[in-house]
């Protein structure tokens, strides 16, 4: 199980302790990668930890856009389509350190993103339903009712 | 009708953390995107503060035509020593990110003695 010791300030070494997590923390996030997980190929290997993670469904009725956005509120995120690209863009805060509070961790992206995707013919731009909860970014966009699946049944004679 | 489909089998993933200190307090930022006050839990044993957080977000189903996300639980230890005040430590949930601030002991704050 992964450990961190909170309370850097209290050991003799912080750094290395702290690398040996760090090593930890690689391995696994090594492996992760190896276990079913598709690398994005729009981006480089690491990129994915200097802004938000996306992944873009395609499903029968509609397309779904699902970003990590954790810590960025309402307020600070804009979400617009041109033709049919979809960009997202906002600003995600974190507290700055002062001359008394040091910062001792930090393994999160900050500060302000910005991503366009083009979507597939199949959707519907004016058709667009988008909702940010718990961190997480759910776009909706309905397919054109030409592109939606459907079975036809066919008799056989 | 959204298009997802059930989340299978349970997996767990280290969630990233941001901690600063000051003489008084650790606060520690834990991002949990997908986690909700009911799928949190936080625990204190002994010198181990231990988070959990379930997702209760679905998983969509489909042709994935980019795909960055992982869709794991998350569960994150932390190694917590006797400077820290136990009874005083609170949580917020917010925006999918833990805020977790932690008191440090009256007598394990540094003192300053005053030259006369």
């Amino acid at each position: 199980m992964d450990h961190t010791n909170i309370v850097a300030r209290r050991q003799a070494s912080p750094a290395a302790l702290d690398l040996w997590d760090a090593f930890d923390d690689l391995r696994r996030e090594f492996e992760r990668s190896l276990d079913g997980v598709e690398l994005p190929d729009v981006s480089g290997l690491l990129d994915w930890s200097t802004g938000p993670a996306i992944d873009l469904v395609e499903g029968d009725d509609e397309v779904l856009l699902l970003a990590d956005l954790p810590g960025v509120n309402k307020k600070d995120f804009e979400l617009s389509v041109q033709g049919n690209l979809l960009t997202i863009k906002g600003e995600k805060r974190r507290e700055e350190p002062t001359k008394s509070r040091k910062v001792v961790r930090s393994e999160t992206w900050t500060g302000s993103f910005s991503r366009t995707l083009s979507l597939p013919a199949s959707v519907d731009p004016e058709k667009i339903e988008a909702q940010l909860r718990d961190g997480i970014l759910r776009v909706r966009i309905a397919k054109r009712d030409e592109s939606k699946r459907r079975t036809v049944q066919i008799s056989v004679k | 009708m959204d298009n997802t489909i059930e989340r299978g089998e349970r997996k767990v993933m280290v969630p990233a953390v941001r901690i600063m200190e000051d003489e008084s307090e650790v606060i520690a930022w834990v991002e949990m995107p997908g986690v909700a006050r009911e799928g949190l839990e936080i625990k204190i044993d002994g010198d181990t503060l231990t988070i959990e957080g379930k997702r209760t977000d679905a998983i969509p189903g489909g042709k994935f035509l980019l795909r960055e996300r992982r869709s794991s639980d998350y569960r994150k230890a932390f190694t917590i020593d006797e400077s820290i005040d136990r009874e005083g430590v609170a949580a917020d949930l917010e925006d999918g990110v833990l805020t977790l601030r932690l008191k440090v002991k009256e007598a394990a704050k540094p003192r300053r003695i005053a030259v006369g």
